[in-house]
């Protein structure tokens, strides 16, 4: 890990917490999105 | 052709969903070349030391807590004018991507105001309008989930988001209003010169980019999912009327 001095923390802590939001709100988005095209493809599959 | 076109939900998940691939990826290059950049490639700043490299993703992430509520007030207004359910399920779907922003610059914010300011939090006008804009975006989204009629539900929260938007806007210029806080104004402006050093310049600009496109992909995304799950109820609610 790059050392930022007496910063160090407060960079690091800053991108981690960014990070990891924004990668569970792409994974989230992408599996609800999935489990939504999963469902309707069933439905419309029994409606024929 | 009419915008109104992409108010049909098969046209607009037909156009939108070979896009919203490519804008996800675009976002996520853009992301990764803005923080690497930020982070690696930038020299420490005189007042703030290397603490400003937390402004890659600090500003960024404020810009999209705020335009996501906007851009959520213009799908409300339309929904309340023009009544197209498109419109209206693509401000539900932005909401949690907004929250998720504003987590980020009130989290990021604390994390910087501490060996900026001496301070995690300050009650000043631009930290408590945004957690402000923080809990409108809980209420949004916990009003949604609370009606089960969907119409009921668009008009209420349209009501709420236009409401809100005032915080939106409050967020935004609340240095200027209460010049007294902590935080201090703009640091990239339309209207006048940026008070930012060009080495930091386009790093911001690249985080920026990815951030707004990533709010696009992901709104996209989750539009198109709402559609799908509209129509499933629909099919299913047909079936059970059927049987």
């Amino acid at each position: 890990m790059i050392d930022f001095g007496k910063h160090t923390f407060h960079v690091w802590a800053s991108y981690g917490v960014t990070i990891t939001l924004l990668v569970g709100l792409v994974v989230i988005s992408l599996r609800q999105s999935t489990k939504a095209k999963a469902r309707l493809a069933e439905i419309e599959g029994k409606n024929g | 052709m009419s915008i109104w076109e992409y108010a049909n939900p098969k046209k607009f998940m037909a156009t939108t969903t070979p896009i919203a691939p490519w804008a996800l990826y675009g976002s996520l290059a853009l992301i990764t070349v803005g923080l690497c950049w930020g982070l690696f490639l930038t020299p420490e700043a005189i007042n703030f030391g290397h603490s400003v490299k937390i402004l890659f993703v600090h500003v960024p992430s404020a810009l999209m807590a705020i335009n996501a509520w906007l851009m959520m007030m213009v799908a409300s207004i339309i929904w309340i004018v023009r009544r197209h359910h498109v419109s209206a399920l693509a401000a539900k779907s932005a909401a949690p991507i907004g929250m998720v922003m504003t987590v980020i610059a009130l989290a990021t914010g604390a994390i910087w105001g501490q060996p900026t300011w001496g301070t995690w939090w300050a009650w000043e006008p631009r930290l408590t309008s945004f957690l402000i804009l923080f809990l409108f975006y809980l209420g949004y989204i916990a009003l949604w989930s609370a009606i089960e009629d969907n119409d009921t539900a668009a008009d209420l929260t349209s009501v709420l988001c236009i409401v809100g938007s005032l915080f939106a806007l409050l967020s935004r210029y609340a240095v200027r209003f209460w010049g007294n806080g902590l935080h201090q104004d703009s640091t990239f402006s339309a209207d006048k010169e940026t008070h930012i050093d060009p080495s930091f310049w386009w790093p911001s600009v690249i985080s920026m980019g990815g951030f707004v496109l990533l709010f696009v992909a992901l709104v996209l995304i989750r539009t198109n999912t709402q559609i799908r799950l509209r129509r499933a109820d629909a099919l299913e609610a047909r079936n059970r009327r059927q049987s």
